[in-house]
């Protein structure tokens, strides 16, 4: 064995050691993921394909749960529900906290205590938000209706229990609870903006709304994107706030897709037909989250690739 | 040496013997320990915190540990837990309940011939434990609708008579013109309860249906059988109070609740549950008492479920826990003077005539509903049926819907749930 061959039989072993050494720090987290994220999910897929009712061998049916879910039509309002909710309350919060952000990004005397403040709700488990605004939105003792009646003199609107206004209630708390999050990131983001752009802009004589327009959004835009799509991935899986605050109601207005998966598996002993539910959800969210990467990038993320 | 090691032999065998003594003895007096789910909370839950203190004071063998579960969640942890075979030894289910469970072999039948004294159960109680013919369940209590009054509001709405008595409502005109009256002279609401996205409109609803010997189900439990005149009338019945604003139908279960306890409302429905929380209140404006559901048909009827106790089967069955089990629940459903505290009625026919039970505040003014608890049927899918129903009632007093054809379309939902068990 010459000294090249030698070098390069070393050099192999090396690089297997680091291999090794790399697969095995990805073990223990590989062996959760595996266990807790993918086998549930091939789990669950198989499942939809069976009468299921928990305590009983699983009976094979097919495709009979779907064919159940195409008219079942609680399934669809539920779906109708989700989007409408997942539409409205992912807009505001991605220009809200844009929007918020920005301001928060200029210099000033309180700007950590207001960053600190936007976020901190963020913070807050879910039972307490929705006890909270239980509180605000209560139709007759209210804070809320209490001062809509005295000082503005305004019929009280019934928050939670008019169908036509329950769902904006809920993507009110919803905004509220969880823009701090969308605001970190963004700022997170303007941080990356280099200075001289604005500097240069300046120069050239660009205002503020020139500078925000042509330099700050264009800047943004991967974080936009990132920012959109893990929005739209957490409110397809709004459950929390309809649970507690309405349960559903009033007439199913407020009614979800998870919350209607986690009634008829844990409530009506239906587990396969939930698992279906639960598939159908998770192809919507797929589908949504590829058009988002498409939309968005389709040069410059791909050549960033190669 | 040999005298030693002879000594030492001894020595060791006496003492083999003393440690073995020891142990014998110390185990026999180390308690059996069972573990007990509850979904009770506020005032109630205190009451069957207590009982159970109580119960282990007094047996030094078993030792019972409670833990409370909410209502919302109890269910879905317990049928977790049965499904793995894991549940807790001795576990709270309602009647309604009951079937959902018993069907699927998750619960070990209880062993009739070892409870004491079971002819002192109310008549029909004891076999509401039954499915199939087999009993798996020992009931605690009878919980039932009933009407409460604020007497401070009706004082203020001239509901009271020439001898100082308030007015009591015994059927449905009178129901609806006192509920007038404290609308007209107060200008607060005649009748609260929990309304939006709650049960109680529901319970109302099947309270009067059973009024008119209306039922939800044919009789062999397989098809909708509410859909007709009796549904109707009773549903356009409750409809009049939100129609006319006499009850407001913006308040969830709780709001109901506090829209009555400070003082809002003269009249609320609700189950006796409540007035283990009510009696506690201290509030100038708020003095209640209790009656009768109001009998608004041709007889008296009034929703009503019951707590049970149930025991699971276990991953290792053990004959010891089971019979202890037994033991504690005999107790239970046997000292229930104590539970009726939280508001419940009795399920034995002594503490039903007992001097201790008659003398509690309000009880022998709603202890005749007893007589004329109406349970929902023991079908299978109970909860979706119950929460389709629930919707029915939304969609007429909430969202406006004609009742005909909300009656219609939830017969027709019903009819293919049952057709999917």
């Amino acid at each position: 064995m010459d000294i090249k061959t030698a070098v390069k039989y070393r050099r192999n072993r090396l690089r297997l050691n680091e291999a090794l050494l790399g697969y095995l720090f990805y073990l223990p987290f590989g062996v959760v993921y595996l266990a807790f994220l993918v086998y549930p999910v091939f789990r669950g897929l198989s499942l939809s394909f069976y009468k299921w009712n928990i305590f009983e061998t699983p009976i094979f049916i097919g495709w009979g749960n779907y064919r159940a879910l195409a008219c079942d039509s609680k399934f669809w309002l539920s779906l109708k529900n989700t989007l409408y909710f997942t539409g409205v309350s992912s807009t505001f919060l991605v220009v809200i906290g844009c929007a918020m952000a920005v301001a928060l990004n200029v210099k000033f005397r309180g700007q950590q205590f207001f960053r600190a403040l936007f976020f901190s709700t963020y913070v807050l488990s879910i039972s307490v938000v929705a006890t909270i605004w239980l509180w605000l939105y209560q139709p007759q003792f209210g804070l809320i209706n209490y001062y809509l009646t005295r000082i503005f003199h305004i019929a009280p609107p019934s928050w939670l229990a008019n169908t036509h206004l329950a769902m904006n209630s809920i993507i009110i708390v919803t905004i509220w609870w969880t823009v701090g999050f969308n605001i970190i990131l963004f700022l997170a983001g303007l941080q990356e903006i280099p200075q001289e752009l604005y500097e240069a802009a300046s120069i050239d004589g660009a205002g503020g709304w020139q500078n925000f327009w042509y330099i700050t959004l264009p800047s943004l835009r991967y974080i936009i994107l990132l920012v959109t799509v893990l929005q739209l991935i957490a409110s397809f899986q709004i459950f929390g706030q309809v649970y507690i605050m309405t349960g559903g109601g009033p007439y199913g207005s407020t009614r979800v897709l998870v919350q209607y998966i986690y009634e008829n598996a844990f409530k009506y002993f239906k587990m396969g037909y939930a698992a279906a539910m639960a598939f159908v959800l998770f192809l919507i969210m797929a589908f949504f989250s590829s058009l988002q990467f498409r939309m968005f990038a389709p040069t410059k993320l791909s050549k960033k690739g190669k | 040496m040999l005298n030693f090691k002879k000594i030492s032999l001894t020595g060791l065998v006496t003492v083999f013997f003393l440690v073995s003594i020891f142990f014998v003895v110390c185990g026999a007096e180390k308690p059996i320990e069972l573990s007990y789910w509850t979904l009770f909370s506020g005032g109630e839950g205190d009451y069957m915190t207590a009982m159970v203190k109580q119960f282990n004071d007094e047996h030094s063998n078993i030792k019972i540990v409670e833990t409370r579960f909410k209502w919302e969640e109890y269910y879905p942890k317990l049928m977790t837990a049965l499904a793995a075979k894991s549940g807790p030894d001795v576990a709270i289910m309602h009647k309604t309940s009951l079937p959902d469970y018993a069907s699927k072999n998750v619960l070990n039948p209880v062993d009739v011939e070892k409870l004491s004294n079971v002819n002192d159960f109310v008549p029909g109680i004891f076999a509401g434990g039954k499915y199939n013919g087999v009993q798996y369940a020992i009931p605690i209590d009878t919980h039932p609708l009933v009407l409460y009054y604020n007497k401070k509001v009706l004082e203020a709405a001239g509901l009271v008579d020439d001898q100082g008595n308030f007015l009591i409502p015994k059927n449905g005109d009178e129901l609806l013109k006192y509920v007038r009256q404290v609308k007209e002279k107060t200008g607060k609401w005649g009748l609260s309860m929990g309304l939006v996205n709650d049960y109680m409109p529901f319970r109302w609803w099947y309270s009067l249906l059973n009024q008119q010997d209306g039922s939800i189900l044919d009789k062999n439990g397989k098809v909708a059988a509410f859909n007709d005149e009796k549904g109707l009338k009773a549903l356009e019945y409750i409809k009049q109070f939100t129609d006319e604003k006499l009850a407001p139908n913006n308040v969830n279960y709780g709001d109901g609740e506090t829209t009555f306890t400070v003082g809002e409302s003269g009249y609320h429905i609700n189950g006796v549950w409540a007035m283990g929380a009510y009696v506690l209140i201290d509030n100038p404006n708020f003095d209640f008492g209790v009656t009768l559901l109001p009998q608004v048909y041709d007889k008296p009827a009034a929703w009503g479920d019951s707590h049970t106790l149930v025991f699971p089967i276990q991953k290792t069955p053990d004959e010891k826990k089971l019979e202890a089990a037994l033991i504690f629940a005999d107790w239970l459903s046997g000292n229930s003077l104590e539970w009726t505290k939280a508001g419940h009625l009795p399920i034995r026919k002594s503490v039903q005539e007992s001097q201790e039970f008659n003398s509690m505040k309000g009880r022998p003014d709603y202890v005749e509903t007893a007589n004329f608890v109406a349970y929902p049927p023991p079908v299978i899918g109970w909860s979706e049926i119950q929460d389709t129903l629930k919707e029915m009632t939304q969609a007429v007093l909430v969202a406006n819907e004609a009742p005909q054809v909300a009656l219609k379309n939830t017969a027709d939902e019903i009819n293919k749930i049952l057709a999917s068990q």
